[in-house]
């Protein structure tokens, strides 16, 4: 189906393009143009004027309206009509996303002309088009954000707020950025992989790689949404990518191979480690997926098995197999020490070799507690005691124990008592297990 | 369409659970094509569960689901094309016109660009909505409003049309146009299956009880076919009042559910013979009767008599 055949485009279109509004954009636009003209404000500041209101529309009043996009059904209760549609994930997924956006983009082009109009008079033509090719990337990236963020929960008007209130202290520093862009001469540069990349053209290739994949973000999550299944390997490739991205800053300069796959391991297991970590908290915690998974292996039904799987276990596992691996790695790269660049990771008193595998086992632990409180019949309930929890293991305990002067073994620091740290950890991880086990049995018998 | 031989809906062993709680329990049936279930049970027996499941909106713990040769689990956005579903509380895009409403719900269920408006029409005139095309719909009155919704429900020509609670909230007037809205969907060739509350008023229109309780199907019948125990209720009155003793003496092997001395109810076979033999011994043993017939169970009857049944 081509775009512009798209219903769901159709009808945001319907709602977003009304004629008062196409009238009222430009109108408005051009009367603050005609003032900056009559007022002879410089040329640069035309430009920078013209940047801050896009950035205001596709931006801030661009991720509200892409996270309406789908709350709004929630609220009119149209959301079992899209779900009982027969349109594909991808298509309902970039039809909301265009949609939405219609009107932002609408004006916020208008903007870019006319920054590209003064700019072009002060910066050269390859920096104009670079400044332009970023600011879309960033808008269709955070509006990209939004969506993912609003369809984790779509049917949670709590969540929702926070979400976007985070995302909108993302943009800010987004802004900066690129009216940093527009008064620096564009002579940076920066190596990754081992070659030199101009800092305004890695940055437009980067907020574009990552506006794509938070677009494949939204097709996945709408694809659950849709009944379609699917398994968690997007996910994982995805930290995948960030892991090869990070690990770019570092290969392939002047150090050791056999260091720099190291580094590259480690940044792996701390990606996925972190990326499990979000995923246990953000994905659904329905305890019957872990019942359908049961009866899917009992069946041998192992693609439904796949399917079913959390996010978090695939990333996790992966995340150990790194951790294992660093184990003899770290072990070799610091009995042959690199350049001071690398120190930071080398120090053994930072990073042992039994550190990634502390950090992966205390993630188990945090997730494995976050699903045992999940094993309830109401989820929502279960959101503030896990809270708790957090606070009270990673802020208060520390700190009261640290008050009374007592060795606070709750939560050994991994990077300076690694072995003390598996140890404990293993040992908290193994408790917890056991603790859900009877949660599980609980809820069983409850149901039976 | 599908053949009137082949089940156009067939369930078997259905389980859907909450966590902590089994909303459907073994749940098996089947609909016959062209039929109208009434799908009835207390608040809390797994009707909404039951609907939501078929039209693939919710994944079962196990069991099947086959809805017109599709495998409801297997192909979830495949049986879109071939159900309409109307939930309890339906919502309609209130900022679009109707005929926009009705567009978009063609073009997202596939129709093609050049058959959309045709779709529309069609869709408007079998719901009677013709004239209301170009209004909003926030501006109509919840009968109008209920049938945009099913308008949009069965624009796409669905087997299969399920509707959860549609009556509620509508004036008797408006049950009644749409009471005849969905015996016209019938002879369309659509089969249909309706929760609602209001038993009086499923009785116009359904062909089939489906009785659910506690997650589970406790009856399934063709309505104003015998019970399922092959029982029936019978009435009998005498001209004068009788002792139940008396009753008891001439008929002892009678199942009596009530007597008031002039009226009495009794549960007996649906056999001819059984009947004749009951009326001459009545008769021999010089009890008054001036009426003896099968009673005539309504749908609330039907419903509250299997309750009692099952309880």
């Amino acid at each position: 189906m081509s775009i512009l055949e798209n219903p769901e485009l159709r009808r945001l279109a319907w709602l977003e393009m009304t004629p008062v509004r196409l009238v009222v954009m430009p109108v408005v636009l051009g009367l603050l143009l005609l003032l900056g003209v009559l007022n002879n404000v410089a040329a640069s500041l035309m430009a920078s004027g013209a940047l801050s209101v896009y950035l205001l529309l596709t931006h801030f009043w661009g991720l509200r309206q892409a996270a309406e996009s789908v709350a709004e059904e929630f609220r009119a209760r149209t959301w079992d009509l899209q779900r009982m549609s027969v349109l594909s994930p991808r298509d309902l997924a970039l039809g909301k996303l265009i949609g939405a956006n219609l009107f932002t983009w609408y004006g916020g082009l208008m903007c870019l002309i006319v920054f590209a109009f003064f700019a072009s008079r002060e910066m050269s033509t390859v920096h104009v088009v670079s400044v332009l090719l970023f600011v879309l990337g960033s808008a269709i990236l955070m509006q990209g954000a939004a969506l993912f963020l609003t369809l984790l929960s779509p049917g949670v008007r709590s969540l929702r707020t926070p979400y976007l209130l985070i995302l909108g202290v993302f943009a800010i520093p987004t802004a900066g950025a690129v009216f940093s862009m527009l008064t620096e001469d564009n002579a940076h540069a920066l190596t990754w992989y081992g070659w030199s990349w101009p800092l305004l053209q890695f940055a437009v290739i980067s907020v574009w790689l990552y506006a794509l994949w938070a677009v494949l973000g939204v097709i996945r999550l709408m694809a659950g949404q849709l009944q379609v299944r699917t398994t968690p390997a997007v996910f994982c490739a995805f930290l995948l990518f960030v892991t090869l991205y990070a690990s770019g800053f570092v290969i392939g300069r002047d150090i050791p191979r056999l260091s720099a796959f190291v580094f590259m391991l480690l940044t792996g297991a701390l990606v996925f480690a972190s990326g499990g970590y979000l995923a246990a908290w953000f994905e659904s915690r329905d305890a019957l997926r872990y019942k359908r998974i049961g009866l899917a292996y009992r069946a041998a039904r192992m693609q439904r098995v796949l399917e079913e799987l959390p996010s978090w276990s695939a990333t996790l596992a992966i995340a150990a197999v790194f951790a294992l691996l660093l184990v003899p790695g770290l072990t070799a790269v610091s009995a042959r020490p690199v350049g001071a660049l690398y120190a930071w990771f080398d120090e053994t008193s930072r990073f042992g070799p039994l550190t990634p595998l502390a950090i992966v086992l205390l993630a188990l632990r945090d997730i494995a507690f976050v699903q045992g409180m999940s094993f309830t019949r109401s989820v929502k309930r279960a959101d503030l005691p896990i809270a708790v929890y957090l606070l009270l293991v990673y802020l208060l305990l520390p700190a009261l124990l640290s008050a009374f002067g007592a060795d606070p073994l709750i939560l050994p620091n991994p990077f300076t008592q690694p072995v003390v740290a598996v140890v404990v950890f293993g040992i908290h991880l193994a408790a917890v297990l056991v603790w859900v086990r009877l949660r599980w049995r609980s809820l069983g018998q409850a149901g039976a | 369409m599908s053949s009137a031989a082949a089940p156009v809906i067939e369930v078997t062993d259905l389980v859907y659970e909450y966590p902590g709680f089994r909303a459907l329990d073994q749940v098996g049936f089947r609909i016959d094509a062209g039929s109208i279930t009434a799908l009835v049970g207390p608040n809390g027996a797994g009707k909404t569960t039951l609907l939501r499941c078929i039209s693939a909106l919710e994944i079962p713990m196990a069991g099947r689901i086959n809805l017109a040769g599709i495998d409801v689990a297997e192909a979830p956005r495949e049986c879109h094309r071939r159900i309409g579903h109307l939930s309890d509380f339906f919502g309609l895009y209130d900022e679009l016109t109707v005929r926009q409403c009705l567009t978009h719900a063609a073009r997202a269920h596939g129709i093609a660009p050049g058959a959309t408006a045709a779709a529309v029409q069609q869709a408007a005139h079998g719901t009677g909505i013709t004239d209301k095309l170009e209004s909003l719909p926030k501006n109509l009155s919840r009968g109008q409003r209920q049938r945009v919704a099913i308008a949009q429900a069965i624009i796409h020509k669905p087997d299969v049309l399920l509707l959860d609670e549609p009556a509620s909230g509508l004036d008797p007037e408006a049950r009644h146009a749409l009471s005849q809205l969905f015996l016209k969907l019938r002879d369309d060739g659509m089969t249909l299956m309706v929760s609602s509350h209001i038993l009086a008023e499923l009785e116009d229109y359904s062909t089939h009880m489906l009785v659910l309780r506690s997650g589970r199907v406790v009856e399934h019948r063709a309505i104003g076919q015998a019970h399922a125990s092959n029982a029936q209720v019978m009435l009998l009155r005498f001209s004068r009042a009788v002792e139940p003793a008396a009753l008891a003496a001439a008929a002892p092997a009678l199942t009596i559910l009530s007597h008031d001395g002039v009226i009495a109810k009794f549960s007996l076979a649906n056999d001819d013979h059984a009947r004749a033999q009951l009326l001459a011994s009545l008769l021999a043993a010089g009890l008054p009767v001036c009426e003896f017939a099968v009673e005539r169970q309504n749908m609330q009857d039907a419903y509250l008599a299997t309750l009692k049944e099952q309880a």
